[in-house]
């Protein structure tokens, strides 16, 4: 028996032995099995670096004196062209990276063909050189055919074995397209790209070619294409083609420096608004890099595909795998455009010591300047300074270096020029300007400002809060007494965060506050209701801006600018009578879009009409890197700096810009229905050249 | 019709006044006498203007047809046989430009030539074959009459270098501008033999050198002939040059890289192209710089109107503070994009407009333009008429253009005709190969680069070195301190705050052979006045003296004169209001420079440099704001004594 049972559990024994050694020598064989995958991935690594892509917009990696052209291109503006029989595309020469023949094994070459006709009989020559130019070796790869898409770009790719024996880095390889149609057709090449890549993947991560033919979107069309039978379409204002989206983590983009990109559009119309998009957003939605190439045309060929191009810079903090790349176009007017064969090519960084010196635009590189949106340079508009009699100028003085509070607006009804209103501590004047002259007048409020307040205005009202009291107190300018008369009030709580006042066309109020909340009231005899209180957003530390414009149309929309998650966001909201409540402008995206110049919080903005057009813009002031007027446009997707200010007709050498403070109050002073700049300009220590003064500048 | 009477007396006056001067030379033993003599019967001037008239093609014919009858210079003169006995004579007429030519004998041993007077420009009849011509035979006592004619051309003596395919290229060696001087021999047939045939023909080298038959007969083994008569005419003709700035702009397409751009000749005119009749006819070209990487710059994006008052020295320290490089633009400064667009000949006016082209968004530009005349001299007295842009506004700020009036080396007529137009050889370490290489550039013998600069802007001066550089405030961008951005120029510097620097530079592309040879400072003094050239090191290409001078003075009235007086043995530069006004700005001689002997053409440029160029300058480049209008030149006469 005990035998029996010594049997067993010997049995046992060898059983959990043989388990106990099975998992052993399956752990141990999974750890050493992990060495050459590790080893693998860094030798994949290190042969990814030796990857270049000849995109013909650089003489870099180029033989001296190439034939290039301009007239047309995959990505960027130019290509190698090959006009004539036995005539030769630019060569690419590339010194060998290595001395490790290992490393070199395969040649993976793949470039872009157009033909102006339907042929191409052509071979992409491999060769190495040795290092006095000596051809050492030649390899071709032949493309013959006769039913290409005319003017169209056609894929090629093909893989040359390195000879080992020449695996050198004296030597050079040299890659050409050479032309061997004898009817002396012209062929084009574009993003050539060469690689070491041992696993080579035909569909390269550094490019992607999208010809809506499997897109399952409602917007894509049969009635046109460039390529196969689709195309997408955008139909009317405002309206958006097929949104392609690229998850950032498809491609390489741990050091993608900007996306080349290529599209071809038709338009059924002459005229042509439109903007083809390249944004990248975050994985809530949100744009956190929008840029676009504008296409303005009044009076293009219709119903012929034609080509446009860009090149998009992203910012380093749009690199993020959970980013999504989309594009699309937006068309901006009632026209209809059609795109296909959408071609993007990444474009990483350069690690040489050039591409380091990151100017706001390299004539160097792109011949041709292509205005990057809100990319500077920008251009400038100069503001005149208008002339004005001297003789109460040291009341609007005063305004900047005395008044508790300043606020400007139309507050007497029968004057259509806006006036400033200054708030002392003893006293209140209205200031308004009068074929040059400054005119200054005591003003009254009644009943008295309380000793703690702050001070709102829309549409010649003014609001003013009681900090001690929890109230609003709404004024009106009544000309002949020179006073503001109390006409209602209203109890708020914590008036400290009221950020704007804002009186909708139904004639309630709404208060602003800088928490993202906003209350609506409505007047009832002499005292505002609450009628409703709403969370728009969520600012952070109270961090918000107001203001108030018909920034998009007719209609006039509240923006805020606020922080948000430690960013800075902005939004627009328009009042709708009929559920007396703010909700998002339907003309804008609301996404937050930001460019590379961001609207930033901590800047000034001000109210700005520039053009005497009824859309008005935003004047956005920073005195912190240096002093800078920027003009911006609100638009559909986000808004876009138009200009730099910059000052014209001071006295001497007295730029306001060069002064150590400057404050500034806008409005139409003079009543030409455009805004002027009144700018107070000190130095916090005494400059010789530069006199405190206060002037006034406008646009003609 | 009183002063057409006068016209035969004067003549008759001026041909008696030559015979009477030359009749008075009587052999001393040759028993030839050679007696009324009449060098240019058929032209009674002693001034000769060339004329351009197809020279582009032939070269400058002295006279053309345009000026004589015939096209050439008529001579006469009566050879007489004083000896008992009949002797069959020969006879050969030679000119020799004697303005711009080394000295016939050497200065330490005057029985031997010069060991560069082969260099000087003379000739003889254009068939260098027809040697000494036979003038008869005369019997004892008697006289023969002589009458012949001959013509000053290029490349009098055929050297084939100069030669391209078979065709004598005869502009590439030009006749020399200023006096010339003739030589007629006569010898009898028993003493021809005597003169050696690199004499007769002087086509021919005597072993490996041309021989100056100036020096042969008048100095050398030739004075010592027994029956040979030399008679030396000196200085009878003054040549000049003034080439007619009306008479159009020629495009060579050849030296535009974007000749083939769509547009390229959208500005064509019928007095700027690149046409034969343009080719044939214009005295003028664009000129098109050569841009070297170097000269990128990364700019303040800015465009101002430099003159209108509000660029200021604050304006200016404003963006060099505050516009960071990722404001700035990368730019190269530009060559015209189109023909034409930027060079005008005034036919009316008969001067030439260059405009540095205004800036816009998106289209910033410093291009830099000029002209480039056409026909190519050795030496000369190059005088320059010109109202060029303004360099300093009212604040003295610089708008960054130079004014630059130079001349350079000659190219030939395609890019496989060289060798033709080398400088001397460098004797002593030779010369850099490349002038714009650096200092590890191959030395070589022979190079055919050659220029000498006015190039005036707003720099300092090097010299002397204890003052240079000059020390600048270190700035730093805040905001809210104006002082720290704002900060003054040196007070060494504010001294010329209203002076430009009139840098006069010879490119000898470092060649040690001048016996002073030097770098840093170096004084050199010429008629009581001292310079101090530079030279940055031993192999740096060029040597330069400065002169400060009123930016006003130059560029702020209708005109200016500028001139260049390129000698064999030195260079003098000067300037002033008129041309009877000049005063000496800048002075280099071959003790410490070589002095170029090569064929060069004379350009005027408004350019944008690179201040790194220009070490210790006032104000860089890149701080400059792109111009928002052109920057306009006027070249209202360039004349060549």
């Amino acid at each position: 028996m005990l035998n029996i049972k010594n049997k067993k559990l010997l049995i046992i024994l060898s059983i959990i032995a043989f388990l106990v050694l099975s998992a052993l020598v399956y752990y141990i064989g999974k750890i050493l099995n992990e060495k050459p995958i590790i080893v693998q991935n860094r030798i994949i690594q290190n042969e990814d670096i030796y990857y270049y892509m000849i995109d013909f917009e650089t003489a870099k990696h180029l033989a001296p004196n190439s034939n290039l052209s301009k007239s047309n291109s995959l990505s960027g503006e130019n290509s190698g062209i090959l006009e004539t029989y036995q005539s030769y595309s630019p060569a690419a020469i590339i010194p060998i990276p290595t001395n490790d023949s290992a490393k070199l094994s395969d040649v993976n070459i793949k470039f872009w063909i157009s033909p102006n006709s339907s042929v191409i009989k052509a071979i992409l020559v491999f060769s190495i050189i040795d290092q006095n130019q000596n051809q050492i070796h030649w390899e071709g790869f032949n493309i013959d055919g006769d039913n290409y898409v005319k003017n169209n770009w056609h894929s090629f790719q093909n893989t040359f074995s390195f000879p080992k024996n020449l695996t050198s880095t004296s030597n050079s390889i040299k890659v050409y397209l050479w032309n061997i149609d004898k009817d002396g057709n012209t062929i084009y090449i574009d993003d050539l790209s060469i690689s070491f890549d041992e696993n080579y993947v035909p569909e390269s991560p550094r490019s992607k070619f999208i010809d809506f033919e499997n897109s399952e979107s409602k917007k894509v069309s049969s009635k046109y294409s460039k390529s196969g039978f689709y195309s997408t379409v955008a139909e009317g204002i405002d309206a958006f083609s097929e949104s392609v989206t690229i998850p950032m983590s498809d491609i390489k983009y741990d050091n993608l420096g900007s996306i080349a990109y290529s599209f071809h559009y038709l338009c059924e119309k002459p005229q042509i608004d439109a903007a083809f998009v390249i944004s990248i957003c975050d994985s809530l939605g949100n744009d956190v890099y929008w840029n676009s190439t504008h296409l303005s045309f009044e009076n293009h060929p219709v119903q012929i595909w034609e080509i446009g191009n860009g090149n998009a810079f992203i910012p380093k903090e749009a690199l993020k795998a959970s980013n999504n790349i989309k594009i699309y176009l937006w068309n901006r007017n009632e026209n209809t455009i059609f795109i296909d064969d959408v071609y993007i090519v990444i474009k990483e960084n350069d690690t040489s010591t050039e591409s380091q010196d990151q100017v706001a635009y390299n004539f160097l590189v792109a011949k041709t300047f292509e205005k990057k949106v809100n990319h500077p340079p920008y251009d400038f508009r100069y503001a005149n300074l208008t002339k004005i009699n001297n003789k109460n100028i040291s009341e609007l003085n005063k305004v900047f270096t005395k008044s508790k509070k300043v606020i400007t607006g139309k507050f007497d009804r029968n004057n259509k020029k806006d006036m400033i209103l200054a708030l002392y501590s003893d006293s209140q004047y209205l200031l308004s300007f009068n074929k040059n002259e400054i005119i200054s007048n005591k003003i009254e409020f009644k009943p008295q400002l309380p000793q703690n307040y702050n001070a709102f205005t829309d549409k010649g009202i003014v609001f003013i809060s009681d900090l001690d009291k929890n109230t609003i107190s709404h004024y009106e300018y009544k000309q002949k007494s020179k006073t503001f008369e109390l006409t209602a009030e209203a109890s708020v709580t914590d008036v400290s965060a009221i950020a704007g006042i804002s009186i909708n066309k139904d004639k309630t109020i709404s208060i602003f506050k800088n928490t993202g909340n906003v209350s609506n009231y409505l007047q009832n005899d002499n005292n505002y209701k609450l009628l409703s209180n709403k969370s728009l957003i969520q600012s952070e530390f109270g961090n918000l801006k107001y203001f108030k414009g018909n920034f998009l149309d007719a209609n006039q929309q509240v923006l805020l600018i606020f922080i948000q998650n430690k960013q800075d966001k902005y939004m627009l909201f328009e009042y709708q009578n009929s559920t007396q409540s703010w909700i998002l402008s339907p003309s804008h995206s609301n996404k937050s879009s930001q460019s590379f110049d961001k609207l930033e919080f901590l800047n000034d903005y001000y109210i700005f009409n520039f053009d005497n057009q009824s859309q008005v813009k935003l004047l956005e002031f920073s005195n912190t890197q240096k002093f800078e007027l920027k003009l911006l446009n609100f638009n559909k997707m986000s808004y876009e700096i138009l200009y730099n200010i910059d000052f014209k007709g001071y006295q001497r050498k007295q730029n306001p810009k060069y002064y150590e403070i400057s404050k500034i109050l806008t409005g139409d002073f003079i009543g030409d229905q455009r805004t002027e700049i009144i700018i107070f300009q000190d130095n916090l220590d005494k400059i010789d050249w530069l006199n405190q003064k206060v002037e006034i500048y406008s646009f003609e | 019709m009183k002063t057409l009477k006068i016209i035969p007396l004067l003549i008759i006056c001026i041909s008696a006044l030559y015979s009477c001067n030359n009749d008075n030379k009587t052999p001393a033993k040759s028993g030839i006498r050679i007696s009324e003599v009449h060098l240019l019967t058929n032209y009674q001037q002693k001034t000769i203007q060339l004329d351009y008239e197809d020279a582009i093609n032939t070269g400058f014919v002295i006279p053309s047809t345009n000026q004589t009858n015939n096209g050439k210079f008529d001579f006469q003169f009566i050879i007489g046989n004083e000896t008992d006995t009949e002797h069959e004579y020969f006879y050969k007429i030679y000119y020799q430009n004697e303005s711009y030519k080394w000295p016939n004998t050497n200065p330490l041993d005057n029985t031997k030539q010069h060991e560069f007077a082969h260099e000087n420009f003379y000739g003889s009849w254009e068939d260098t074959n027809i040697e000494f011509k036979p003038a008869g035979q005369i019997s004892p006592g008697k006289k023969l009459k002589i009458t012949d004619n001959f013509r000053i051309v290029g490349n009098p003596r055929n050297e084939r270098k100069y030669f391209y395919e078979g065709e004598n290229d005869r502009w590439k060696r030009n006749p020399r501008v200023g006096a010339y001087s003739f030589m007629i021999v006569v010898v009898t047939e028993k003493d021809i033999k005597k003169i050696p045939n690199f004499i007769t023909n002087i086509n021919k080298q005597n072993e490996t050198q041309f021989a100056n038959p100036f020096f042969y007969f008048l100095d050398g083994q030739g004075k010592n002939i027994e029956n040979c008569e030399v008679n030396y005419y000196d200085k009878i003709l003054s040549v000049t040059a003034s080439p007619d700035l009306g008479q159009g702009v020629f495009i060579d397409r050849q030296l535009f890289a974007n000749k083939n751009d769509p547009g390229f000749t959208d500005l064509y005119d019928c007095n700027c192209n690149a046409t034969e009749e343009m080719y044939n006819k214009a005295n003028i070209a664009q000129f098109i710089h050569y841009i070297d990487e170097s000269s990128q710059i990364n700019n303040v994006p800015v465009i101002q109107d430099f003159f209108n008052g509000n660029f200021t020295k604050e304006e200016y320290n404003y963006l060099r503070a505050f516009y960071k490089k990722e404001d700035r633009i990368k730019v190269l400064p530009q060559t015209a994009s189109k023909a034409c667009e930027t060079v005008k000949s005034d036919s009316i006016e008969e001067k030439i407009i260059i405009r540095n082209p205004a800036s816009e968004y998106g289209k910033w530009q410093k291009q830099n333009v000029g002209m480039i005349t056409r026909h190519g001299f050795t030496y000369g007295k190059f005088t320059v008429k010109a109202n060029l842009t303004e360099l300093l506004n009212e604040d003295n700020v610089w708008n960054g253009i130079t004014n630059a009036i130079w001349l350079i080396y000659q190219g030939g007529r395609y890019s496989d005709s060289i060798n033709w137009n080398l400088r001397r050889p460098c004797k002593e370490k030779g010369y850099m190969k490349n002038y714009w290489g650096g200092r590890e550039d191959e030395r070589v013998e022979r190079v055919d680069y050659s220029e000498i600069d006015f190039e005036i802007l707003k720099t300092v001066p090097y010299c002397p070195s204890s003052k240079f550089p000059p020390v600048y405030s270190n700035y730093e961008a805040h905001t809210n301190r104006v002082k720290d951005w704002n900060t003054k120029l040196p007070e060494d510097v504010l001294k010329d705050d209203a002076n430009i620097a009139v840098c006069c530079t010879n490119w000898d592309l470092a060649c040690w052979e001048p016996k002073n040879f030097s770098t840093g400072c170096h004084e050199i003094k010429h008629n009581g006045k001292t310079y101090l050239a530079h030279r940055w090191e031993d192999c740096y290409r060029a040597v330069t003296t400065k002169h400060m001078a009123p930016d006003n003075e130059l560029f702020a009235n209708d005109y200016y004169y500028f001139q260049i007086d390129w000698q064999p043995d030195k260079i003098i530069w000067r300037i002033g209001p008129e041309k009877d006004q000049l005063f000496e700005v800048g002075y280099i001689d071959q003790t410490i420079s070589m002095i170029p002997d090569n064929q060069m053409l004379l350009i005027v440029t408004q350019e944008f440099h690179n201040t790194d160029w220009w070490p210790g300058s006032p104000y860089q480049q890149e701080n400059i704001p792109f111009p928002e209008k052109d920057y306009v030149g006027e070249i209202y006469e360039i004349t060549v004594e």
